[in-house]
């Protein structure tokens, strides 16, 4: 084919295919799209194609594309996910140290670039990010970052591991002139972290708290959280709890006494507020009556752990006791996967809980299952 | 199989069944919209498609006829563009010109399938390349202007940046 004489005008492509193209292509050719002429570089300058960036460490700092990209497109970040691919020891094993030093260095650009560009996000998600080594100076970028927000809606914090810099201390400065805060979801698998939360620091900013709608918390946190709650957090509605087999919580720590004038307060401090349960791990029937304490407002409960001895057929035959006593008006959805448990021995009680909960969609107890049409979407 | 009628930019007339157009969403709605579903013949002008444009994707409809409808795209899902199937390949095995008249044909009629593969083709052509090599592939002209000077800086600083 002889240049120029056949070739179609490539330039005049469609905004549509163009932006179809484009969101085909890696990173790094994303870049390289992006250089080629300007009515390319024009169609995909919209925020369609920036608003949501995914950064993971130990995949996109490779080549420094995601820097030149970051440059020319920060205005229309609005959605923020960084975090490593991975658990860090793996990481390691991987990254030489020259490379590794290399890596975070990248990363601290970047850093610097969303800082200095004053990038401001909606939504942001740090997972996997581990305070060891060199991360302790990004993660310091990092919270310089979060301080400078003015419109965080939803932060999500995943195994965002800074224990060493007392990552809750300086999430409760990020929190406290963040009135537009909705959402903030807090996970954390490695058992260490829980000595952040144990802090008073982490219970005095509840006030921070009073425009969230919407709240992850470790079971074990919340309980803390609730023991010292003064204000009313009225536009709290849902609140995801959860326990995980990582934390040993349960058995180590104990939850402290929440006096029962406190308890009483519940539906007055947190009026608007359903709960939904997850339980990843194997609980004695005393922590099954904290869990399944009466004054909270249950909406979905799901329990599941591997095989254990510990877990009785007595902690689960007082689970389904509790939750037909307690709960029967808010509970909608109960899957329970108890693998050292007969559930036929358990039939009557699982029956009975049917029968109860009126506003019951489905109810899960290891091979018996039962759904009210139509079936309710199960995550 | 009830039949109409498409007439292409240059005129030619093709008689195709209704099933087979309406996997141009374009045409499902003008047939819709205009109740043209009823036994007079009536002809479908488009005035965007040349007649050997249109009878390639004519030819790719009646293929995929039986294809189940194309997933809703997936902002979250990694877009692939190493599952273009054997027969579409071989199918785009055409020049430039014909790629780029069919993604246009795929665009003005969406046809999100065919508009699917050959995006996912170009996107092909374009994976791996420098931007220099990129404007070589499809004889583009670079027109950023002097200004913008460190674009060539960022191109070099690209192309070295293995590390």
């Amino acid at each position: 084919m002889e240049i120029g004489k056949n070739y179609p005008d490539w330039t005049s492509l469609p905004a549509v295919p163009l932006g179809d193209i484009f969101g085909r292509l890696s990173r790094r050719d994303k870049l390289s799209f992006t250089m080629v002429c300007s009515s390319w570089k024009n169609a995909v300058t919209c925020g369609l194609f920036w608003k949501k960036l995914v950064v993971r460490i130990d995949e996109d700092f490779v080549d420094s594309s995601l820097i030149h990209l970051t440059q020319d497109f920060y205005r229309y970040v609005r959605m923020l996910s960084i975090g490593w691919a991975g658990p860090v020891w793996q990481q390691r094993l991987k990254w030489p140290e020259l490379k590794y030093r290399d890596l975070t260095k990248r990363v601290g650009k970047f850093l610097v670039i969303l800082y200095e560009r004053s990038v401001q996000v909606e939504v942001l998600e740090i997972t996997n990010w581990y305070d060891i080594f060199y991360l302790r100076k990004l993660g310091y970028l990092m919270l310089r970052f979060i301080k400078n927000q003015n419109n965080l809606v939803s932060i999500t914090l995943n195994n965002a591991n800074l224990y060493d810099m007392n990552f809750v201390n300086i999430l409760v400065s990020c929190l406290r002139s963040k009135s537009s805060l909705r959402q903030l979801h807090i996970h954390y698998s490695a058992g260490m972290t829980q000595k952040n939360f144990d802090s008073w620091v982490f219970t005095s900013c509840t006030e921070q708290f009073v425009n969230i709608t919407t709240m992850t918390l470790n079971f074990w946190v919340f309980w803390h959280f609730f023991s010292k709650l003064q204000v009313r957090l009225v536009k709290l509605t849902q609140l995801d709890l959860y326990l995980d087999e990582g934390m040993r919580i349960v058995e180590k720590v104990t939850f402290p006494e929440i006096p029962q004038k406190q308890w009483e307060l519940f539906p007055i401090l947190l009026p608007n507020v359903f709960v939904n349960f997850i339980l990843r791990k194997s609980l004695t029937d005393t922590h099954i009556q904290l869990t399944l304490q009466k004054v909270f407002p249950i909406v979905s409960f799901v329990w599941k752990y591997k095989l254990s001895k510990d877990c009785s057929l007595k902690a689960c035959s007082d689970c389904l006791r509790l939750l037909a006593e307690y709960h029967r008006d808010t509970l909608q959805i109960v899957i329970i996967v108890a693998p050292d448990v007969d559930e036929l021995l358990l039939l009557q009680k699982i029956v009975m809980l049917k029968r109860r909960c009126k506003k019951l969609k489905c109810l899960m107890f290891n091979n018996l299952r039962w759904t009210r049409r139509p079936m309710p979407v199960i995550v | 199989m009830p039949k109409i009628k498409l007439q292409s930019s240059d005129g030619e007339i093709f008689d195709v069944d209704v099933e087979i157009a309406k996997c141009s969403v374009t045409i499902k709605t003008m047939l819709e919209d205009l109740g043209m579903d009823d036994e007079e013949e009536e002809i479908v002008p488009l005035p965007n498609v040349n007649s050997a444009i249109l009878r390639k994707v004519l030819q790719w409809a009646t293929f995929h006829k039986d294809d189940p409808p194309p997933p809703e795209d997936d902002e979250n899902k990694e877009k692939r563009t190493d599952d273009i199937s054997s027969w579409d390949a071989d199918f785009l095995k055409v020049d430039q010109g014909t790629l780029f008249e069919l993604i246009l044909a795929a665009n003005y009629l969406d046809i999100k399938g065919l508009l699917d593969v050959t995006c996912k083709t170009v996107a092909n052509m374009i994976k791996g390349k420098a931007p220099e090599e990129i404007r070589k592939t499809f004889n583009i002209k670079n027109d950023f202007t002097a200004s913008e000077e460190d674009q060539v800086r960022k191109e070099n600083e690209c192309l070295f940046d293995i590390f």
